[in-house]
């Protein structure tokens, strides 16, 4: 179990985290907010890259310590010169993984990244989606506890988005996995919770179901002409064609309106963070 | 930290002090020794590595530490393990090693050039130090670059004009007095500039985005 209690952190003397309180159990955790909310600066706190902070963090009743913790940033510049299995084991040395393992953590990380054969290959001559699985490999060396990932799908076609998917999908079951993302679509699927940040506060945390009904009662589509009539009042969150009209999308408190919908979990996103 | 590794991370750039250490400076020194003079021989030993061989240990340390401070996403190198002195070191010993051979054949064209070696190893332990501490001074390896480059010429050029005691180089050869009297300090000041740099790459939190 991961606890952060009271976590607090300045710059200067600017608070940007705010007496932070969680509990982390094994699973996913999507950490979702928009640019500036404090999720970077909760995730490196939590890595230990920032060392002045009040505050709390505890993994199991223990400081933490950063060989139990696999981190992905949101840009991964590997050492472009480098072999791809070179690379692994310029990681693997800084996590003092025995030498008898490190072979074998090699192998083992690239064949659950679907990379293996590209492991004679330089790094600079791989595709962008192959450079982030390689990413993914190296914090999955030494089989941490905890995996971290900033923003892991920005920039990825479809096709790497399923796999890193898969991949969280095969580890979630003995590991606390924390991805963060301001991209709802991203960890709907994937999470087993959402933590919901905003301006440096931990607005709630909800299982996905549970953070669309947050919303429920609120969202209505409406024609275009309907929307200009209320959209000082409204969220606009989506606008779409439907045969030859758009359709507008909206997350409103005026429950007058028609058109009334399901809600999903972006418009729980957006109703919470309004 | 496997060696092969640690100088491939440096990339091309590696080859640039090898370009000048190892073939340059030597194909300049022994041209030298065939005109078998000795006291030019080691005029020209002195000259060259002098000039060259600590400011390229820097040049090798700006590299080394550009991916910690200036590289998008640098965040990942600190995660593990935050401190890179003894990764310093590391590159300090290597780069030394990859000298001696050349300075083993200056010594024996010139004996007396067996005490340069001293000189140089204590320079170019400063050097690399001093840029280790700079680089998270400045948190840019840039701005830490235009000191170390000021320091040399300051050294090379202002040798008459200013207080030599300042200055690392030494136009006639370095005798075993200035090593204890002058050089020394330069070794203290070169373990202060290390404890220093220590403590602000513990503090070190420019990520970069």
């Amino acid at each position: 179990m991961l606890r952060i209690k009271g976590l607090t952190k300045k710059f200067r003397k600017k608070e940007v985290l705010h007496g932070i309180n969680l509990e982390l159990g094994k699973g996913v955790y999507g950490l979702l907010g928009e640019n500036g909310a404090g999720k970077s600066t909760l995730m490196r706190t939590i890595l230990g890259l920032y060392s002045e902070y009040s505050g709390e963090i505890m993994f199991d009743g223990d400081s933490l310590t950063n060989d139990q913790i696999g981190y992905l940033p949101q840009y991964f510049n590997g050492l472009e010169e480098l072999k791809v299995k070179e690379l692994l084991k310029y990681f693997a040395d800084i996590k003092k993984i025995s030498s008898k393992r490190v072979d074998e953590e090699i192998e083992r990380t690239l064949k659950m990244v679907n990379l293996i054969e590209r492991k004679n290959s330089k790094v600079k001559n791989l595709s962008g989606g192959m450079k982030q699985r390689v990413g993914i490999a190296q914090t999955l060396l030494g089989n941490p506890e905890i995996l971290i990932y900033d923003e892991p799908t920005v920039g990825l076609d479809p096709k790497e988005r399923i796999r890193f998917g898969n991949i969280i999908e095969e580890e979630k079951n003995n590991k606390i996995i924390l991805i963060s993302t301001h991209i709802v679509s991203d960890i709907e699927c994937l999470c087993d919770k959402i933590i919901i940040m905003k301006e440096g506060h931990i607005l709630g945390v909800y299982t996905p179901v549970e953070l669309a009904m947050q919303a429920e009662g609120h969202v209505y589509e409406m024609t275009e002409e309907n929307y200009n009539k209320i959209k000082n009042q409204s969220i606009l969150v989506r606008k779409y064609l439907d045969e030859k009209e758009f359709r507008i999308r909206v997350i409103s408190e005026n429950m007058g309106l028609s058109g009334h919908v399901a809600p999903t979990v972006e418009d729980g996103y957006l109703w919470i963070s309004r | 930290m496997d060696i092969k590794i640690s100088v491939k991370t440096l990339g091309k750039s590696f080859l640039v002090p090898i370009l000048f250490n190892s073939i340059l400076i030597p194909i300049i020194v022994i041209m030298v020794a065939k005109t078998q003079n000795e006291y030019n021989l080691l005029f020209s030993a002195n000259v060259m590595t002098q000039m060259f061989t600590p400011f390229l240990g820097s040049f090798v340390v700006f590299t080394y530490m550009s991916k910690y401070i200036d590289t998008r996403g640098n965040e990942i190198y600190f995660v593990v393990n935050k401190n890179k002195s003894s990764e310093i070191l590391k590159l300090y010993c290597i780069y030394i090693i990859t000298n001696t051979f050349w300075f083993i054949v200056y010594s024996c064209l010139n004996k007396k050039f067996a005490l340069e070696w001293v000189h140089i190893i204590i320079l170019t332990f400063f050097y690399m130090v001093a840029t280790y501490f700079l680089c998270f001074w400045f948190k840019s390896v840039s701005l830490a670059s235009i000191p170390i480059f000021l320091y040399t010429i300051y050294s090379i050029v202002g040798l008459e004009a200013f207080n030599s005691k300042l200055s690392y180089y030494e136009c006639c050869g370095v005798t075993g007095e200035t090593i204890v009297s002058k050089y020394f300090y330069f070794i203290v000041a070169a373990f202060f500039l290390l404890i220093v740099g220590k403590r602000l790459n513990n503090s070190f939190e420019k990520y970069n985005e």
